[in-house]
């Protein structure tokens, strides 16, 4: 019915441009249509959801490789808008770091389901008695993908082509190398498969940091032979190699043969970008896609009814939270800042927003890390008639600022939510919805007073957030934020390598910012990643990277 | 056949060589019309609607979480929204936020198209190439982008998106304005208005402007609903009226999350768009049919 529908409807567009049906019959016979229109939607809603129990996996994309490989296609919610692991794309890291991993490794990796480190290139590695510098010992007879050898001297040029401004390879969008490379004094091949880095200070990050995606090795060769046309031609040592690549739209990869932790079991991978979330959903439901990255958390108990799909979530490392910036009226004034800590309902967003897939927020470590202390959650318990109060002594009514918030995935909404909290306690906050590019910019130049933000670990560890949001420049630029005894514990923890003395000082660390009041934190949300039923051993790993090198497709 | 030819005060726009019989009546010309009709019914229950409606409805920014997401019932008669919000409210204030875009951006279209039109159809020259130069370039621009561009200029909000369809529509304004200008600028009662010296200025608003105004209001109401259309475009962009404003085109986004698990969220506010646009649209046909003297019989 809705094909024949707009079948009419076309037939009906094409006369108009023709210039055979006038304007005037056109909007006659629409209009008849129209009426039909709501009907026919929400019939065809309800026998899709019918329809579906029975027909998932008939038809897919397994039709563009008729070579019988086990092809597995991705829909992810980022464009992809270049593959040099080391520069950000307009969307900062969000757009290569789900798929990075799987063509780029470093030094070190985690493990696929939890923030853990395990070897990668490098086979082993070792620390100084002074913690001044660590030595990497280089897996041998690896090679990237354009047969170009993996050496230390390799290794070298990838740590300093992001460390040196002047490296003729380093290209624009290099931003990323002050947390990857943090208190790096210098790296250096000191032997054919044997590098030293060396420190400013004994830190104990290195290899966790080494793990990102940023610090993820590409061949030096095809480096220096394209530039910056590299993304076409991208050559890392990753279990899959690049096979093409359309901007924005679509991304092949083959499996690697010469992977040096054997050949995985997918034969292609095409990751499509599919920007909705309810259209990754129907994508699976219909069979178009094996796995939807990413999915709306509310899709969750839907999918897992459904016996051709399952549902994987696990632990992920991500933290939302209202961030104030405190050089900017009201909130240079401590008493408001705490107001907003009692006046929003965290319960109401984990309800709502999430479907009860979310804990509810203490201190900015989130829970699976060392430091995570359920018990910050006690220091602001939901109490508006508190926060009125709080106001009031403060000595200011009608309050009014801009909240500044994302337009996409499920942002909107949980603004909505905050805007009705603070409108209950007499506070206007008039949302302010920018594009991803748009919102960092205004929240870099410090010009929101007040933004909903996250930050999900990169390197799975504390100091993620602990250094790079309340200490380092970012801190200033987007919250007008510096505490002095803030940023003694924060470096004082990145040199600690006893973890439980390590995660006393994040908790010390968190009850002052929390004291301070410069951020709500709301709370920790899940992941779910939708899969058909024939994905086998995919895990959800915590920093938002897909894994696929231990992944099968079981047959039909 | 001699052509008879009047020199009113107000001219409608006769086309010369054609023969005036005595003609109906405007108003049952127009009742004549069916399509017309039905497009005027339409306007007239949304602005009753934009006026009254929200009186008659609750807050439509009242959230109420518990019951989010439920169809149709007797105390929800078009359900809640994923805030729990009434959707019947929100529908019935939009009417009033889009029907206040519309007629505003159109207004500034029409006002400014007009004046530039004029002018440049009775000054001509220099002058009034350059004033066509600049209308064709606005004409040449996106609508959607000059809507992002105004909004990054002056900020997100209603105001920005009224703005940028107003401009939208300027071009339209402009030319027919013109061109109509053009038309009867060399009429003998002009030529005497000019004779017995009067000021150009005077003479573009006593004689010109009230004998060309019939099809620009014409131009008018069908542009008030391809106003609505954009606005509520911008709106679903993300760039007009920000939350909790019930603005049609933004609920219309909103609700795409929800479209499998409950497409009346999108339903009734999609409605709402195209009955309005379909209105003003065939009213505006029905009202030049009305108004076209070749269409008199």
């Amino acid at each position: 019915m809705v094909e024949r529908k707009n079948e009419i409807l076309s037939q009906l567009i094409d006369g108009v441009s023709r210039g055979q049906v006038t304007r005037r019959q056109f909007m006659a016979s629409a209009l008849r249509l129209g009426i039909a229109a709501p009907v026919a939607s929400s019939l065809a809603t309800m026998a899709r959801r019918g329809a579906l129990a029975g027909g998932a996996g008939s038809y897919g994309p397994r039709a563009y490789f008729q070579d019988g490989g086990k092809t597995l296609v991705v829909a992810i919610a980022q464009s992809t808008v270049q593959l040099d692991p080391a520069i950000a794309g307009a969307n900062g890291y969000g757009d290569i770091i789900p798929i990075t991993g799987n063509l780029f490794e470093g030094l070190t990796r985690f493990k696929d389901d939890s923030a853990e480190i395990e070897p990668a290139l490098a086979e082993s590695w070792t620390r100084s008695e002074d913690g001044l510098s660590y030595v990497f010992k280089i897996r041998p007879g690896v090679t990237f993908h354009d047969g170009t050898p993996l050496d230390a001297k390799a290794v070298e040029t990838n740590f300093l082509r992001q460390l040196d401004p002047n490296h003729p390879l380093h290209f624009e969008g290099i931003t990323y190398a002050e947390i990857v490379f943090a208190e790096v004094a210098g790296v250096e091949a000191t032997g054919e498969l044997e590098l030293t880095i060396r420190l400013n200070r004994p830190i104990i990050l290195v290899p966790g940091n080494l793990a990102m995606f940023a610090a993820g090795i590409a061949s030096p060769t095809a480096l220096e032979q394209y530039g910056l046309d590299f993304s076409q031609h991208a050559a890392g040592t990753g279990p899959f190699k690049l096979e093409s690549w359309t901007k924005d739209v679509e991304l092949v990869f083959v499996a690697n043969e010469d992977y040096w932790g054997g050949r995985p079991a997918l034969d292609r991978v095409v990751w499509r970008t599919v920007a909705e979330d309810t259209v990754r959903v129907s994508e699976l439901k219909t069979g178009g896609i094996d796995i939807a990255n990413q999915i709306d958390l509310k899709d969750v108990e839907d999918l897992q009814n459904d016996p051709n799909l399952q549902v994987i979530t696990g632990t992920y490392l991500n933290v939302q939270f209202l961030g104030m910036n405190q050089t900017i009226p009201p909130f240079d004034n401590p008493k408001v800042r705490q107001a907003m800590q009692y006046a929003i309902n965290k319960q109401n967003i984990a309800d709502v927003v999430f479907y009860g897939n979310y804990t509810l927020g203490a201190g900015p470590i989130a829970p699976g890390l060392p430091g995570y202390d359920p018990s910050l959650a006690e220091v602001y318990t939901y109490d508006p008639e508190r926060a009125k109060a709080l106001l009031e002594e403060a000595g200011v009514s009608g309050l009014t600022f801009d909240l500044y918030n994302r337009t996409t995935s499920f942002w909107p909404l949980l603004g909505q939510l905050v805007q009705a909290d603070l409108a209950a306690i007499g506070v206007t906050a008039n949302l302010v919805s920018l594009e991803d590019a748009q919102f960092f910019a205004e929240l870099n130049a410090s010009r929101a007073p007040a933004f909903l933000n996250d930050w999900t670990w990169d390197n799975g560890d504390p100091d993620n957030v602990m250094y790079s949001l309340f200490t380092a420049p970012r801190a200033k630029t987007r919250l007008g934020y510096e505490n002095p005894e803030v940023n003694r514990l924060n470096l004082q923890a990145q040199e600690e390598p006893d973890p439980e003395k390590r995660a006393e000082i994040y908790i010390q660390a968190q009850r002052l910012i929390l004291e301070d009041s410069i951020k709500v934190i709301l709370g920790y949300p899940s992941k779910a990643i939708g899969a058909s039923a024939r994905v086998q051993n995919l895990k959800l790993s915590p920093t938002g990277n897909l894994f696929l090198r231990n992944v099968d497709l079981a047959s039909e | 056949m001699m052509t008879l030819r009047a020199a009113p005060a107000r001219e409608t726009l006769a086309q010369p060589g054609f023969e005036i019989r005595p003609s109906t009546p405007f108003r049952r010309r127009f009742a004549r019309n069916r399509l017309a009709v039905i497009g005027a019914a339409i306007l007239i229950a949304l602005i009753l609607m934009a006026v009254v409606g929200p009186f008659l409805t609750s807050d439509p920014t009242q959230q109420d979480v518990r019951s989010r997401l439920q169809g149709p019932s007797w105390s929800h008669p078009l359900g809640t929204d994923e805030l729990g919000r009434d959707i019947l409210a929100r529908v019935v204030s939009g009417a009033r936020v889009s029907l206040t875009a519309g007629l505003v951006s159109v207004m500034i279209g029409l006002t400014l198209g007009t004046l530039l039109g004029v002018i440049a159809g009775y000054v001509e020259g220099r002058v009034g190439l350059t004033i066509m130069a600049f209308v064709d370039l606005l004409l040449a621009l996106p609508a959607i982008l000059l809507a992002i561009s105004i909004a990054a200029r002056l900020g997100l909000g209603l105001t920005s998106a009224m703005l940028a369809a107003g401009f939208v529509g300027l071009p339209s304004y402009a030319r027919l304005a013109r061109g109509s200008t053009l038309s009867i600028k060399r009429r003998d009662y002009i030529e005497a208005a000019r004779a017995i010296g009067m000021s150009d200025a005077r003479v573009m608003a006593r004689h010109i402007l009230p004998n060309i105004l019939t099809p620009l209001i014409v131009q008018a109401t069908i542009g008030v609903g391809n106003a609505i259309l954009l606005v509520s475009a911008i709106g679903y962009l993300g760039l007009g009226a920000q939350p909790p404003t019930p603005e049609w085109g933004r609920m219309l986004s909103d609700a795409q999350r929800y479209i499998t698990d409950a497409p009346h969220l999108g339903i009734f506010p999609g409605i709402a768009i195209a009955l309005t646009v379909i209105g003003f649209n065939i009213a505006g046909d029905g009202l030049r049919d009305a108004l076209d003297p070749a269409g008199r019989r």
